[in-house]
């Protein structure tokens, strides 16, 4: 009997270790509407657009006081047979979503960048969503008869917020959207000089 | 050797280990404490960190509940198989969880409930009601000034279409400038389509402004290109409210126009938005805050519980162990271990039990040893005290005195062979039964004079010769004792018996040969003297005298003197018996002479000699048991002829000589049997006394003479027979 209640606590044990804390089962997605990488510039340019299945629930988030964050990660990678794929180059972007209650225009803050402000939240995302590039790097990063992959993960997140009580808080899920990802292989072959 | 066992751990290691192990825990609390108000302050919940020190918390929780878990499940299984100690410890346990859970319940309870109704305080609905009419004010405001710009705005551009002034036009300069004062503005400006500034009426503090407000505008924002713009900007002194109007979608410029809010409005007016941001936000985590603290009242309260569960089961432990160990020791030495020993180093009431423990312990050892000592000397002193007694005993059988010991009511406590012998009864049927009843007649009026003696002389000695038998045919020499107790008193008796029948048979012998020696001595001379004068005159003057008085007269004489001399010849053959001279010869040659003889001598006798077996020699005088076989086969013929006579009945008369060797016995066995009248008891008894005959006229010293001889050769005599089946003599002559 020790040695079945013994197991049975272990196995508890790895359940509950096992167990992260996830987002609610999150009733949006992000979807990527466009990846492609321009391989024609220098530095090599990745075109990317994507944008989310309900942005009415991000809205009334928003209205309600969250604050949240758009996190987009643009890497290209050298893939290797027996070894992790190679970071070559590896852009982060952020957009910080929020709502101003006194003008009453949802803003999109990334970067430098003014705050592009709307009252509708869709308009506004679609605007800063959809058309997106992001210079990677150096073409010379390139290397003929190699195969590469551009790696694109985005996923949406509670900002902490006013009251930074997210050290105080322990049951709150910040994760609104999940980290969603799309990849795009290539091998890469230098075009032959223009005659 | 005894055996140690320690109650409480001594090796100052363990005492080291234990410290350590203390100072260990304490020291991880207080990292505990560290590292969580470092994760909680600067790192926050959300980091990889406090995940892991979540997950580590859990484990150790986990860690403690299986431990509990573990030990409450083990103590179960104790308790359910009786082992020792167990109720104790559940008992001790379940107090423990008991006591730590009423109190955590309740505060679990009333903080949840305290919690509960704290956020329901803090998010009631009022609250939020203010906090949003104080938002709607702030947005009316912010409604309220931006209506203007934005009515100024319309006024404008449709004053602009109007004049039919295009953009950038000097008139529009004027327009602005018009518009400004009409309107009280304190910014209007036309912006080219690059948005730079071309016309303005404004302020310098309000122009200062634009420049802030310019790039906070979202120039590209989707939606309507046409639709108007508008934002709040902090001056240096004042709060600005500026609205930008697209002039065809922007590509032929923007008109910008502003109005000063008044110093602070912005501030005041961030400060509505912000504390309804942060209401908002804080609903947002009423649900989290309250699984938050939930969990942390649960955390405390099961870490209490547990904790205490846990302080139980170890205190209940630390105090069932050295009982256990008591209760070990004690079964042990209840079946004989004693060379347990118990070692405590504490100072406390354990201490003192277990000192006490090993002091009875060595007590109940000392006192076995001594027990087994004075065992052993007592089985010794048994066994010698058994070998005397069988020695008493083996000495008391084998003596011929009889010996019987009396208790305090005179019954009969023990008996010896001899004993039995003489008084013709079995051990058994002696064993309790009263010295007085153990003798008839004179014999127990002695023994009842003697008892009455010693209960008033209990000190004494009591001798006396006492009758035994029907007849009185044995005499005892009874000698009587009192036997002292340790404390002096005497309350017991001891009788000897010793039968002197034979001697005084022997002393009388003696007695009468010596009275036969005297007699025979005194008598025999006269009676030649008398006998020769009764012949002289008989001879003298018998021939004289006719009277035939005379003759009978002196032939009378002459017969008893002879009958005299006969007798007196008898009684010196009696006084003067020879002593035997023994030499080893042969029995048989003798009997079948003397059976010879007195076939010759006795023919109407059958006589009879059966010899079983080949006689050996043995030591023997060859004329002294002629004698007596001699006497015996006189007598056997007078009897018979006598019995023919006193009957007149013809009669076939028979005397059987057997003799046969007894190699058993050692002994040489002779009968002489006859088929005459047989004896009586008295006779059978008094045959071989000196005088004692059946015959007339007879001297009763034959027996007597054939006894004497067969005692000499150390064997027996004995008369056997009924009346009516004959007389039987039996000898036994030793071998040797």
């Amino acid at each position: 009997m020790m040695t079945l209640l013994r197991r049975a606590l272990i196995i508890f044990a790895v359940l509950t270790l096992g167990y992260v804390p996830s987002a609610g089962a999150s009733p949006q997605d992000i979807v990527f509407h466009e990846l492609t990488l321009d391989s024609k510039t220098n530095p090599l340019t990745v075109n990317l657009g994507f944008g989310l299945t309900n942005y009415p629930l991000l809205a009334d988030m928003l209205r309600n006081g969250a604050r949240a964050e758009l996190q987009c990660t643009v890497s290209l990678q050298r893939k290797r047979l027996f070894w992790t794929d190679e970071t070559l180059a590896e852009k982060k972007l952020a957009y910080r979503l929020r709502y101003d209650p006194l003008t009453r225009e949802f803003l999109v803050e990334s970067g430098d960048r003014p705050p592009m402000r709307h009252k509708n939240l869709e308009p506004l995302l679609k605007k800063r969503l959809e058309k997106i590039q992001v210079r990677l790097g150096a073409k010379a990063m390139l290397e003929p008869e190699n195969s590469y992959v551009v790696r694109v993960v985005a996923g949406l997140r509670h900002l902490p917020g006013l009251l930074n009580l997210a050290s105080s808080v322990f049951f709150k899920n910040e994760t609104i959207i999940p980290d969603t990802s799309i990849a795009m292989s290539f091998d890469y072959e230098p075009l032959p000089p223009a005659p | 050797m005894h055996e140690i066992i320690l109650i409480t751990p001594k090796d100052p290691k363990d005492n080291k280990n234990r410290r350590r192990e203390m100072a260990g825990v304490f020291a991880a609390a207080i990292c505990a404490v560290i590292v969580t108000s470092i994760v909680l302050s600067y790192i926050g919940v959300e980091s990889f960190i406090f995940f892991a020190l979540v997950n580590v918390n859990i484990l150790l929780l986990l860690l403690v509940l299986f431990v509990v878990i573990r030990n409450g499940v083990k103590l179960m299984l104790d308790r359910r198989q009786k082992v020792f100690g167990s109720r104790l410890r559940t008992r001790l346990a379940l107090v423990f969880m008991v006591l730590s859970l009423a109190p955590t319940v309740l505060m679990f309870i009333v903080g949840a409930r305290f919690v509960q109704t704290s956020l329901d305080y803090w998010f009631r609905g009022k609250v939020e009601t203010s906090v949003e009419m104080a938002m709607e004010v702030g947005q009316a405001f912010f409604d309220s000034a931006i209506s203007g710009l934005d009515n100024a705005g319309v006024n404008l551009q449709r004053g602009l279409k109007q004049a039919g002034i295009a953009p950038g036009d000097k008139g529009m300069d004027d327009m602005l400038k018009t518009l400004r004062i009409s309107r009280g503005l304190d910014f209007a400006a036309y912006l080219t389509p690059e948005r730079r500034l071309f016309y303005s009426q404004t302020s310098p503090e309000a122009l200062a402004a634009w420049d802030l407000a310019r790039s906070r505008f979202s120039w590209d924002a989707p939606g309507d290109r046409n639709a108007m713009k508008s934002l709040l900007q902090t001056g240096q002194e004042r709060d600005y409210a500026f609205a930008v109007f697209p002039l065809s979608g922007g590509s032929k410029g923007y008109i910008a126009l502003g109005k000063n809010l008044g110093p602070g409005i912005l501030f005041k007016l961030d400060r509505i938005a912000t504390g309804l941001d942060e209401y908002r936000e804080l609903k947002a985590l009423k649900k989290p805050f309250r699984a938050t603290f939930y969990f942390i009242l649960a955390l405390i309260a099961l870490i209490i519980t547990f904790g205490a569960m846990w302080f139980g089961l170890r205190l209940a432990k630390e105090i069932t162990a050295p009982v256990l160990a008591l209760a070990g020791g004690t079964e042990r030495i209840a079946r004989g271990d004693l060379s347990v020993r118990f070692e405590d180093s504490g100072t406390d009431e354990f201490s003192v039990l277990v000192h006490a423990f090993n002091r009875m312990t060595s007590d109940l050892e000392q006192s076995r040893e001594k027990l087994t000592s004075a065992n052993a000397e007592l089985a010794l002193r048994n066994r010698e005290m058994a070998q005397h007694n069988h020695y008493i005993e083996t000495v008391l059988d084998t003596i011929e005195a009889g010996v019987l010991s009396l208790d305090e009511n005179n019954c009969v406590n023990t008996a010896n062979k001899a004993a039995c012998a003489l008084l013709g009864e079995e051990k058994e049927s002696l064993i309790g039964r009263r010295m007085e009843d153990l003798f008839k007649d004179e014999a127990a009026s002695m023994i009842q004079g003697m008892l009455q003696h010693f209960k008033d002389n209990p000190q004494s000695r009591w001798q006396h010769h006492l009758p035994l038998g029907t007849w009185r045919e044995r005499k005892v020499l009874v000698t009587v004792a009192g036997l002292s107790t340790s404390r002096g008193a005497y309350r017991r008796l001891v009788v000897v018996m010793e039968d002197v029948t034979e001697l005084e048979k022997m002393q009388r012998m003696a007695a009468w040969r010596e009275v036969a020696r005297r007699i025979a001595h005194e008598i025999k001379n006269p009676l030649t003297p008398i006998k020769l004068s009764a012949q002289r005159l008989q001879r003298k003057f018998g021939a004289q005298t006719g009277d035939p008085v005379f003759a009978q007269c002196t032939q009378l004489i002459v017969n008893q003197v002879e009958h005299l001399q006969q007798m007196v010849t008898e009684f010196s053959s009696f006084a003067k018996l020879p002593e035997v001279e023994l030499k080893q010869d042969h029995l048989e040659p003798l009997l079948q002479e003397l059976i010879a003889l007195f076939r010759h001598s006795h023919s109407r006798i059958e006589w009879t000699l059966e010899i079983a077996n080949q006689l050996p020699a043995f030591p023997m005088d060859r004329g002294a048991l002629a004698r007596a076989f001699m006497n015996l086969l006189t007598n056997a013929a007078e009897v018979l002829e006598s019995e023919r006579e006193k009957t007149g009945v013809e009669r076939k008369d028979s005397v059987r000589v057997s003799a046969r060797l007894e190699e058993n016995r050692k002994i040489i066995h002779v009968e002489v049997a006859d088929n005459g009248p047989g004896l009586t008891d008295e006779e059978r008894s008094r045959a071989f006394e000196p005088y004692f005959s059946r015959k007339k006229g007879g001297t009763g010293l034959g027996l007597t003479i054939v006894r004497s001889i067969i005692t000499d050769h150390r064997g027996y005599v004995r008369a056997l027979g009924a009346p009516g089946a004959g007389t039987i003599i039996s000898i036994d002559l030793p071998l040797d």
